[in-house]
């Protein structure tokens, strides 16, 4: 294992202090192509239900998780759907809001709560991606599941030696250089214009102050924070568990110390068609999108052992969210997160019973511990807006939502 | 005490004798006042309580006042000229008043010098550059091949078919068209700038809406940096790879397969499509891919100009000698690349009426009889060294009589080890057609092909559809590549004479970047960039990387701006490289590239014989594609068709594919832009917009029109009918189709602008009116009030109780709230009821009867789309002012003012049955276009 041990001690007393009121975080975890639906959803539904085979590996965080069944996205006409179930999971868009081209997708739920939550952070939000594919065979569309508007994606940090510095690295003084010297130029620039123009101009001189003060904030918190409570990695780890699991890990430290409030991981991307290991699982590569669309029974049995897989480096990052203590209780007590897709199944290209697993009582604000099946009656976006509410936020709609998912507020 | 409006008067006129001497009395007074008061001030009386509209007469007592609020005027002179005003029922004054006081608002406010004294050209240029401005700008500036990323106002279709430089568009057009979000060749995959939001009946080039903001600061930065340390950066931006110190990788140029004779080469092209006719039947076990993925990833390789399907020449029957005959297939964005395939063994191109190939008429089999084992040498030509074969596919074609048996294929990579596949071939033409596929390893370049057919009982085994993708492959001196070129570059001459010449380098750039002349001093600033970084211990790249990046953040580089000037004059003429800029920022949405800023240097461009000749060899350009992508895209609200959503049970012939993936907002897009551009190219006339005898469809936009019939021969003798009499499905093909009559044609009468202006459920002919009252006469009709009666969103429910959407229309505009605006509106959307809510034609609303009928600005009287055009065709002039009108606030990237009115009266004179590109001479010759206002 490459993620160091959490140990409280190694916690800076400054953000110590910052988590005393134990801010809420959320975090989405996304896995693609769907899952095999016999092998995930339970049968029985309420508090008694039992683990399927995919699901085992959260048998011991059993009153810490809640699993949906029967909740849907509708499909829009005119895109990929690959593409559309990615991009379109966390805004979940009506079918006949099309921002950007045909693409229901709008401003993501993460980036919402994280102009809620994560304004005061360092980082107002983290994105990650376990896609470490290099051939660049698909688009913007597949690569995050996070956007700031229609049409405008997010850019995920996929290294982890990259996401730590972010988090725990100055930042680069090139870059304030830079400003430093457009500045400059701006000024002489605004010489040359009329009283009109030079409030334009205005306007980019402030943008870069702007961005000025955000860097110093930025060197001064590192400096602050002291010594880094991890070793800088050394890039990414051979192993896809270990791969997964260290992004987890950074992903926690961020929340810890409160340098980020929400964070989306992107597990894997859809579709993409390039195989590759998974290590302990498999002895040769695969191809997880291909097995999706091979016949019989060796490829089903090959997908669940992948929804498997994945599922057991979901664990792996809740136990350890658990093991933490924070304040009265544990970080996960005061975070919600969550695994899912934005296919149902990907045999057949479905949006129907989509996988979501919750964890996490968000301050005590959602229920564990509960299988709900709703049949299809559910839009996803029901559940969403359930997360926006449990994080105080007033609003009684969210995209395509119909009404809030009551069942899982406290 | 208030003062009423005859003590003013009075006052006024008592005022204009004494004061202005008696012989120049007010012509307002006499001749306008009075008709305004007689037809007007019924309800346009502030004085008299709440003016109808919000419109108020009430201030304007004298000429004077008249002059010192232009905008009220121009709303007058056109609520006169389109016969809006005064109301139907109220008194109508004579045709003779009208144009009077038309014409007197036009001399005596509109055509005034009221800047200073002077003709208002507007102010100076100053605004960001849009996202698509950026993309391309940076694009030309480093030489890229690709867009810097991928953003949605790059639209779906590969633009390659675009050739205006020789002034005719052809009558066939291959157009091959990604589905949306598809990937498209750009360097950044995923780094991104933030979308432009314009104004509400605005180009998003509309100066005063582009925003700077902290977030899309920082995207500027961050996009910047991803550019410049992109690992190919210097391979790719090839016109910084000398300022970097980087010589780009050599491309191979001779074919170093060996070589015996010419005799064998034959000249190829790559194709996009991997088996268009799909019977294949299985895959290979083991392969890579599977067929369907296959053609996906060969589709967008090939978009991205880096492979392709080898397919056979055209002669059946033809043969290529083993042993040294070469096949070159061509491909890459401009076919400057081609893969060479060396066969061991003659090779035959060859159709067995016993098999059933995947791409008709002919396939690759081994050359003479019984020969099945042979092996086909695979070279690529015109990469570079670090590009090679990284995934291939073939399909085996199996055959009737007898033919069966294991065929095994084998592919080399680059270390040496090898991959093979078999798969049993059962008997039967295409029964059995099977795919093979492979992929290298990480780093490694597959390198030949070799068939084993040695246990197949027929005598010939058959190739189809040999696809291959190129990618990057591992060199181990890969880096010391790079560092040598630099290393030599810097013994070459010596350090401070090197030092010199790359400051010269830099100032070049840097003038490019600015698209203007770099003062010394200013050259010096960014250069002193580099030079800290290299005082800092970097390396040249590194800091010129950097320095590059800072360039690229700069506000003379974002900004297109304009001096505030400094001559005395209320206005000046721009600069050369003003000039420039306006020009091609308008034309190619992007930089003046060479050419153009030497005639701004040269000061040719102000010589106006020479400004024409740069504005034509710009027409000529592929870059002009934006005014079609851009321009004409928003004029048409076109955004709007690929957000739109008819109902999917109900309109299902716009949706096919499995869950109605695929629909035809795609081709309907691309039919009302291959208007447009033909209109551009062929400097066909403005009216050929709304009314041309000829429209583009393909295959399957000639269906969903009911056009087979009609365009039968045509298609005919494109080869798109097969033997059985049916149209062929090749959706790539484009014709250009004379129509059988004038239900269709133009602007209004397509399927997409159709689809765009209605409801899922319904047509809106509110929606249509207002959307075609902006399109054709660009006068948007104010927003509905708050308290608008909703009508139904579904027509068949309203029909249930006896009623049509018409009807319930008219009663709505009974009501004397609504009628002002409805009464305007309506009339452009009724004529269009013919089509249904995508655009098909329709004679009835289930039971009731189309009634598409109407009156046109009061005069013209049309029962439907035919006479309506013939109405809208007596309207000439007006569709010409309102379209230049949109072309010249695009033009100058801003929204059009009263004083612009004398311009674009000029421009309609002078362009009246002219074509479209002498209107866009006309306007980049046009006053505004080439004056600006020197600041006070």
């Amino acid at each position: 294992m490459l993620g160091l041990p959490l140990l409280e001690a190694m916690t800076p007393a400054r953000s110590m202090a910052a988590v005393a009121n134990s801010p809420k975080r959320l975090a989405f975890f996304y896995i693609p192509n769907g899952v095999v639906q016999d092998a995930w959803h339970p049968e029985k539904t309420g508090t008694d239900f039992e683990f399927t085979s995919s699901l085992e590996p959260l048998r011991e965080l059993r009153d810490h998780v809640s699993l949906f069944t029967g909740l849907d996205r509708e499909f829009r006409g005119g895109t990929g759907v690959h593409a559309q179930a990615a991009c379109s999971w966390l805004s979940s868009s009506p079918p006949t809001e099309a921002l950007d081209g045909a693409f229901p997708t709008n401003i993501t739920l993460d980036q919402l709560l994280a102009g809620e939550l994560g304004t005061n952070s360092p980082l107002p939000s983290l994105e990650l991606s376990c896609n470490n594919h290099t051939n660049s065979r698909e688009t913007k569309y597949f690569e995050t599941v996070s956007w700031l508007a229609p049409g405008y994606a997010s850019t995920p940090e996929k290294d982890p030696r990259e996401v730590w510095h972010r988090l725990f690295g100055k930042p680069n003084p090139k870059d304030k250089s830079v400003l430093d010297l457009v500045l400059e130029d701006a000024k002489r620039l605004k010489r040359e214009l009329g009283t009109n123009d030079q409030s334009k101009l205005e306007e980019y001189l402030d943008s870069v102050r702007s961005v000025e003060s955000r860097i110093e904030r930025a060197t001064d918190a590192a400096e602050q924070r002291g010594a880094p409570p991890m070793a800088q990695p050394q890039g990414i780890p051979e192993h896809r568990d270990d791969y997964i699991r260290l992004m987890g890990d950074l992903m926690i430290l961020a929340f810890q110390q409160d340098i980020t409030r929400v964070s989306t991981l992107l597990i894997d991307p859809e579709r993409w068609d390039t195989p590759r290991m998974y290590h302990g699982v498999f002895d040769q590569p695969q191809n997880h999108h291909v097995l999706t669309h091979t016949q019989g029974d060796e490829a089903k049995e090959k997908l669940k052992k992948i929804d498997h897989f994945h599922v057991q480096q979901f664990a792996y990052v809740v136990e350890k969210m658990k093991s933490i203590r924070e304040g009265e209780g544990t970080l996960l007590d005061h975070s919600a997160i969550l695994l899912g897709s934005g296919m149902g199944d990907g045999r057949v290209h479905d949006y129907n019973n989509l996988p979501i697993v919750l964890a996490g009582n968000l301050g005590g604000k959602l229920k564990s511990g509960h299988h709900w099946n709703y049949e299809g009656k559910r839009p996803l976006a029901d559940l969403w807006l359930a997360l926006l509410q449990a994080t105080d936020n007033q609003r009684d709609r969210f995209a395509d939502s119909t009404g809030v998912l009551k069942d899982v507020l406290v | 005490m208030k003062v009423s409006r005859f003590q003013l008067r009075l006052v006024a006129i008592i005022n204009a004798l004494l004061i202005v001497s008696f012989t120049s009395a007010d012509e307002f007074q006499d001749k306008i006042y009075p008709v305004l008061e007689i037809y007007c001030f019924d309800c346009h009386d502030g004085d008299a309580g709440k003016p109808k509209g919000d419109f108020d007469l009430f201030p304007f007592l004298t000429g004077a006042d008249a002059k010192a609020d232009p905008e009220a005027f121009r709303h007058v002179r056109d609520a006169l000229h389109f016969l809006e005003m005064p109301p139907e029922e109220k008194k109508q004054p004579s045709a003779e008043q009208r144009e009077f006081v038309i014409d007197w608002i036009n001399r005596e406010i509109l055509r005034q010098p009221t800047y200073r004294g002077a003709r208002d050209p507007g102010p100076p240029v100053m605004r960001r550059m849009t996202r698509l401005e950026y993309n391309n700008t940076v694009r030309d500036l480093l030489g890229l091949e690709s867009d810097v990323f991928s953003f949605s106002e790059r639209l779906m279709a590969r633009r390659d078919y675009f050739d205006p430089s020789v002034g005719k568009v052809p009558d066939e057009l291959d157009i091959f068209i990604r589905e949306y979000g598809a990937k498209v060749p750009a360097l950044l995959k995923i780094a991104n700038l933030p979308g432009d939001n314009g104004a509400e009946h605005g180009y998003l080039n509309q100066g005063d809406t582009l925003n700077v903001t902290p977030l899309l600061m920082e995207r500027y930065l961050s996009v910047a940096s991803s550019l410049v340390h992109h690992e190919d950066f210097g391979n790719e931006a090839s016109k910084v790879a000398a300022l970097l110190g980087i010589e780009p990788r050599p491309k191979t140029t001779a074919p170093t397969l060996s070589q015996k004779s010419d005799t064998g080469i034959f000249p190829a092209i790559a194709g996009r499509d991997f088996a268009p006719v799909d019977n294949i039947k299985g895959d290979a076990p083991g392969g890579s891919d599977q067929s369907w993925l296959f053609r996906d990833h060969i589709s967008s390789a090939f978009d991205e100009g880096i492979g392709g399907v080898f397919q056979h020449p055209e002669q059946v029957g033809a043969r290529v000698p083993g042993k040294g005959g070469v096949i070159r297939a061509a491909f890459g964005r401009n076919q400057e690349k081609a893969l060479l395939i060396n066969p061991t063994e003659d090779l035959w191109f060859v159709d067995f009426a016993t098999a059933h190939e995947t791409s008709p008429p002919a396939n690759i089999a081994n050359g003479l009889k019984g020969v099945k084992s042979f092996r086909l040498g695979l070279k690529l030509d015109g990469v570079r060294e670090n590009e090679g074969i990284t995934s291939l596919g073939v399909v085996v074609l199996s055959r009737s009589k007898q033919s069966q048996g294991p065929v095994t294929l084998t592919v080399r990579f680059s270390n040496g080890e090898s991959a093979s596949l078999t798969d049993e071939i059962e008997t039967g033409a295409g029964e059995d057609n099977t795919f093979f596929s492979w992929q290298a390893p990480p780093g490694e370049a597959i390198t030949d092909l070799s068939v084993d057919g040695s246990k197949f009982t027929g005598d010939y085994v058959l190739l189809d559809d040999l696809g291959f993708i190129t990618g990057k492959v591992a060199l181990p001196e890969d880096r010391a590549a790079v560092v040598v070129s630099e290393t030599r570059r810097k013994e070459s001459l010596p350090v401070e004479a090197a030092q010199k010449e790359l400051k010269t380098q830099f100032a070049e750039f840097l003038a490019r970047a600015f698209r203007r002349e770099v003062s010394d001093e200013e050259g010096a600033l960014f250069f002193s960039f580099y030079e800290k970084g290299i005082a800092d211990g970097q390396s040249r790249q590194e800091s010129m990387a950097e320095a590059i990046r800072a360039v690229l953040s700069s506000p003379r580089f974002l900004f297109l701006t304009e001096k505030a000037s400094s001559n005395a004059g209320p206005i000046r003429t721009l600069r050369g490289h003003e000039l420039a800029n306006r020009l091609s920022y308008f034309l190619w949405s992007s930089m003046p590239d060479e050419s153009l800023m030497a005639a701004a240097r040269s000061g040719e461009l102000n010589d106006p014989a020479q400004l024409e000749v740069q504005i034509q060899r710009m027409l000529r350009d592929p870059k002009a594609k934006e005014l079609s992508e851009s321009f004409a895209y928003q004029w048409l609200q076109l955004n709007v068709l690929l957000g739109s959503q008819p109902d999917p049970k109900r309109y299902a012939s716009f949706y096919s594919g499995p869950k109605g993936k695929e629909t035809l907002a795609a081709p309907l897009l691309q039919e009302a832009l291959l208007l447009f551009e033909t209109v551009l190219i062929e400097n066909r006339p403005l009216t050929d917009l709304i009314d041309p005898d000829f429209t583009w469809l393909n295959s399957e936009l000639i269906k969903f029109y009911g056009f087979e019939k009609e365009f039968a021969t045509q298609l005919r003798s494109a080869q798109m009918i097969d033997k059985n009499g049916k149209l062929r499905q090749d959706n790539g093909k484009w014709f250009r189709c004379r129509l059988p009559n004038r239900t269709r044609g133009g602007v209004l009468c397509m399927g997409s602008t159709l689809t765009l202006t209605s409801l899922p459920l319904r047509t809106s002919p509110v929606y249509r009116g207002a959307w075609a009252t902006e399109v054709v006469f660009n006068r948007p009709p104010p927003p509905p009030p708050a308290m608008v009666g909703e009508l139904g969103a579904d027509d068949q429910q309203m029909q249930e109780v006896g009623m049509t959407l018409r009807q319930k229309l008219s009663l709505h505009r009974e009501k004397a709230a609504c009628a002002g605006c409805h009464s305007r509106i309506d009339p452009l959307g009724f004529p269009l009821e013919n089509f249904d809510a995508i655009g098909q034609w329709r004679e009835s609303y289930g039971k009731f009867p189309v009634d598409s009928g109407g009156i046109l600005m009061r005069e013209h009287d049309y029962a439907g789309i035919v006479e309506f055009k013939d109405a809208l065709r007596q309207r000439d002039g007006d569709f010409h002012r309102g379209f230049i009108r949109h072309l010249l606030a695009y033009a100058l990237g801003r929204h059009l003012e009263s004083y612009d009115e004398w311009t674009i009266d000029e421009l309609a004179e002078e362009v009246d049955g002219k074509g479209l590109q002498d209107l866009i001479m006309a306007i980049a010759k046009s006053y505004p276009f080439l004056h600006t206002r020197n600041a006070e």
